[in-house]
């Protein structure tokens, strides 16, 4: 009992882990700097940057490290470095973060590459921009990051074949027309 | 209300997998602990199960509360979530003695049958007295706390999500070892003195206080993340870790003082173990007979049951449906040419597919009951010279079998679900259809030879959870007048000729519930039934007769099967290119050849090849004592889980990602009628929705869950035509290969970019 339980809560605990959805709570640290009266924090996610879905969130604090009275308007552009293109415009908001005190854009990233993500900050009449590069590595497919998901079964067929060693094979129970009496449709 | 404060308490992560996984187990115990308090309450107190409860939910906390977001910038919220994990969690979880409830709880086949013989292994059962012993224990949960704290693997874990989710598994993998010595839940009899106890719980204690101790008084930030993470509340970094340092320290004393008194003060003072003196006597606990539970009968479930036993509600269901069918009809004369525009293109193509399959998975063959086609039966029925028999010769699903492989062909080479205009026909012609052979023979022949939609139903209500059955054999055998199948003044017996007390399944049942409302006796109800058992039984089935003499039923089965793969694969980018390709290199400029082609291969010499070539392994590794015919028709139906799981996972992507279509489709056509009251179509919810994680994952499961429950039925079809071990893995072997092989195709089908059939582009 203690092994199926065990394996149960492992189970549970796989599905939750192996979840990637992008959230940048607790992702990598790009940028952090004060200006004037704030102070502003850039994650990205997921870890190691890769194209495809990203997530950058901004925590945004007074200088006192307690987050403004009132949300900032936070858009995040992201634009190739190298050879520019119609940049991507997405709003940061608190919605879509998972801890709130972060406001979040998710969105797909085109190619790996370096990109320049610009964050842009309207607090009020003023309107700050805050600009790093990134470099984004190529997409993992996604089997990769979904692999738990298809794989389980193995393990599961493994316990089967072991449990199988552990009780030999009896012919399947309750069935007339199933038992090895009907034996003139047997092999043997 | 500090912002702070306010923004944690908002801050929930959305963790459907890990609630989902602990209300399953949850549920699993409660049941069990009931059975077991009825039968022994001084044993199971409900202090065990609030223990239980209260584990599960401080797990869930842990993992999926605020804390889980904030772990990631303070230091403390991240030794609090440890804490839980290795504090609070295992000691509750053991208190709550799961092993029994949990194992209580099971249904009886999983716990006999299958877990039985592995936890009487031997080895495991070595294994894990070794792994709780105080002297093995003590050494792994030491090692795990330390090794997990120190810099650079704490740091690793937090910018690795995988790492972080190993440390998380390991500190509870690690703590339920470490507490089951202390906590030692019934019914663990260790041999080891309980003294013993004592020391275990002071050097748990004292590491404990060390590796606190470090924390809290270093003079320099041990952790670079949170050096470098942004400050919260004006905390300092140094002081988030002391706090951290504290919260270990304090509370983890509590947690190994307070045992350790508890359990040194029994040893030196405590009386002997009280159970046995203060348990009833023996007479207060009776041998009980074992006790046959009823199944779960959807009939005697409050409102759904005397809804589904009301006279009316088949005739009420298929109105409602007939209804929507006339609209679709209208709509897809008269309505826009564009599927994703018209209810014609959306309500058979998204919804109804969509909630079919949630129906069979969930239920039944809800869908047949309801069915609108056979509506006009009646009519037909009195203006036609109705009472001729079906042609013997098309007494069987071939007829079925050329329809369903002629609707997958056309559907691709027609584009059906963009033409609304054919849907229509489509719909007029199964009307028709369904009045002319229901007017002119007798016996529910459309259903049962000719209606593609019934045999789909039929074969893949084989995996649903509920049956139309009897509940007491006695009574039927006692029965003399056989309603059911005769009918009654009031009501005709079976449409389809399937005699209750001998039906197995639900193939061929349409749910029409005759039976249920002629049976005088009232034994017939809609019960919950193990339908992957059924798959590999070859008994005589009433109305069906054996499985292995059917080879039109194997056909049906096969057809459904890797039709299931080819619509789906019709659908994805690379076979879209690949047909492509072919029309261009032959100069086509239909792509109707290379569908036709593809189609072709997919659903007829696919598994024609694959069938055979399984018979002939079979054939060379033993000599067969039954045809080659009846083995393949026996190891068909090993196919139908697999079958079923795909076709669920293409259909709920639809259902799922466009089912918001169906809003600006009515508000326009509402519009059209001269009803204004829904306002103006909204046409940025035709636009599909993106396939989220937890969508792909869904997919993922119901084909996994498909695979295993193939490759059983074909295990259990195995071990009925062979009495040794050996042979009958050789037998089933070919067949999970074939079914191995589907699986790892459906999977990448679902890994593919798929085109977002019945909706329009960027909202129109």
């Amino acid at each position: 009992m203690r092994t199926a339980f065990r394996l149960l809560t492992i189970c549970c605990l796989i599905r939750h882990f192996s979840a990637n959805e992008v959230h940048a709570d607790g992702g990598t640290i790009r940028l952090r700097e004060t200006r004037g009266p704030i102070q502003i924090t850039v994650f990205t996610a997921p870890t190691p940057f890769r194209a495809g879905d990203v997530d950058v969130s901004v925590l945004v604090q007074d200088l006192q490290a307690n987050p403004l009275a009132q949300d900032a308007h936070i858009t995040i552009i992201a634009q190739p470095r190298v050879v520019p293109s119609v940049p991507l415009r997405i709003p940061a908001t608190r919605a879509a973060a998972t801890n709130k005190l972060l406001q979040s854009a998710k969105f797909p990233l085109r190619e790996p590459g370096w990109w320049r993500l610009d964050v842009v900050l309207e607090t009020g009449d003023s309107v700050e921009h805050f600009e790093f590069d990134v470099e984004a590595l190529p997409a993992l497919p996604r089997w990769i990051t979904f692999w738990p998901w298809f794989s389980w079964p193995a393990a599961v067929i493994a316990l089967f074949v072991w449990h199988n060693r552990l009780a030999p094979c009896q012919p399947a129970p309750g069935d007339p027309g199933d038992t090895p009496i009907a034996g003139s449709r047997l092999i043997r | 209300m500090h912002p702070t404060f306010s923004a944690f308490v908002r801050s929930w992560p959305w963790a459907p997998w890990l609630m989902a996984g602990l209300l399953m187990t949850a549920t699993i115990y409660v049941r069990g602990y009931c059975s077991l308090r009825r039968r022994d309450p001084a044993r199971w107190p409900p202090s065990r199960l609030m223990a239980f409860l209260a584990g599960l939910l401080a797990l869930y906390l842990a993992l999926a509360s605020p804390i889980e977001p904030f772990a990631s910038l303070l230091l403390q919220v991240h030794m609090l979530q440890h804490l839980l994990l290795m504090m609070v969690v295992a000691p509750l979880i053991w208190l709550g003695t799961p092993f029994l409830p949990l194992l209580r709880g099971l249904p009886r086949a999983v716990r006999s049958v299958w877990l039985g013989p592995v936890l009487r292994s031997r080895a495991l059962q070595w294994l894990l007295t070794r792994l709780t012993h105080p002297f093995v224990a003590l050494p792994v949960f030491t090692a795990t706390t330390w090794l997990w704290h120190l810099p650079s693997v704490y740091d690793a874990a937090l910018r690795w999500p995988a790492l972080h989710y190993l440390q998380h598994v390991s500190f509870l993998l690690a703590a339920l070892v470490f507490w089951y010595p202390v906590v030692r839940p019934y019914p663990a009899r260790p041999r080891w003195s309980p003294w013993l106890l004592l020391p275990y719980l002071l050097l748990a204690d004292i590491q404990n206080t060390v590796l606190s101790a470090l924390l809290t008084f270093s003079d320099r930030v041990l952790y670079a993340y949170y050096a470098a993470a942004p400050r919260i509340a004006g905390l300092s970094a140094l002081d988030d870790q002391a706090a951290a340092g504290v919260l270990m320290w304090v509370p983890g004393s509590v947690a190994f003082l307070g045992p350790l008194g508890w359990i040194g003060l029994s040893l030196l003072y405590g009386t002997p173990p009280k159970a046995p003196a203060q348990r009833a006597p023996l007479p207060l606990l009776p041998i009980l007979v074992p006790q046959t539970s009823r199944p779960f009968d959807l009939l005697t479930v409050p409102l759904v049951g005397p809804i589904l036993r009301w006279r009316w509600a088949r005739v009420t269901a298929q109105t409602l449906l007939a209804v929507l069918a006339v609209f679709v009809i209208y709509d897809g004369l008269t309505g826009p040419r564009l599927g994703a525009m018209n209810l014609a293109g959306v309500l058979p193509w998204i919804h109804w597919r969509g909630l079919l399959v949630f129906g069979l998975l969930i239920a039944g063959n809800f869908f047949c009951f309801a069915c609108p086609f056979t509506l006009p039966r009646a009519i037909a029925r009195r203006w036609l010279p109705q009472g001729r028999e079906w042609p013997g010769w098309l007494r069987n699903k071939w007829l079925a079998v050329g329809l369903i492989v002629l609707f997958l062909w056309s559907y691709e080479a027609f584009a059906l679900w963009d033409s609304p205009w054919i849907t229509a026909w489509i719909t007029i012609g199964y009307f028709l259809a369904a009045f002319l052979i229901e007017g002119f023979f007798r016996g529910g022949t459309f259903c049962k030879y000719v209606c593609p939609i019934g045999q789909f139903n039929f074969v893949q209500s084989l995996m649903s959870p509920l049956e139309v059955r009897i509940r007491s054999p006695q009574i039927c055998a006692a029965c003399t007048t056989h309603e059911c199948i005769r009918g009654s003044a009031t009501v005709t017996g079976c449409e389809l000729q399937l005699f209750q007390p001998r039906k197995q399944g639900n193939l061929d049942c349409t749910f029409c519930l005759n039976c249920v409302q002629a049976c005088p006796h009232q034994n017939v109800g809609i019960l919950a039934t193990n339908s992957i058992a059924e798959l590999s039984s070859d008994r005589w089935r009433s109305g069906v007769g054996i499985f292995s003499q059917r080879t039109d039923l194997a056909a049906l089965v096969l057809v459904l099967v890797f039709g299931a793969f080819a619509n789906a694969a019709g659908m994805v980018g690379p076979v879209v290119d690949w047909q492509s390709q072919l029309s261009q290199l032959f100069g086509l400029s239909s792509p109707v050849v290379a569908i036709t082609v593809f189609y072709l291969a997919a659903i007829i010499i696919l598994p024609w090849v694959a069938v055979r070539s399984a018979v002939a392994l079979n054939q060379l590794v033993a000599p067969l004592m039954v045809t080659r015919r009846e083995l393949a028709t026996r190891f068909a139906f090993a196919f139908v889980p697999l079958g079923f799981s795909m076709w669920l996972a293409h259909y709920s992507f639809h259902f799922l990602t466009s089912s918001e279509t169906i809003i600006p489709v009515t508000q326009r056509f509402t519009r059209e009628l001269g009803w204004h009251g829904l306002g103006m179509p909204r046409w940025i919810c035709a636009c599909c929705r993106p396939l989220t994680d937890w969508l792909l994952q869904a997919e993922l499961l119901a084909l996994d869950l498909g695979l295993l429950a193939s490759l059983f039925v074909a295990w259990q079809t195995a071990g009925t035509l062979t009495t040794t071990a050996t042979l009958r893995w050789k037998l089933a072997a070919p067949w999970c290969g074939v079914i191995t092989i589907l699986f790892l195709l459906g999977v990448w089908i679902v890994f593919q970019p798929m085109q977002m059939r019945g909706t329009l582009p960027g909202g129109g």
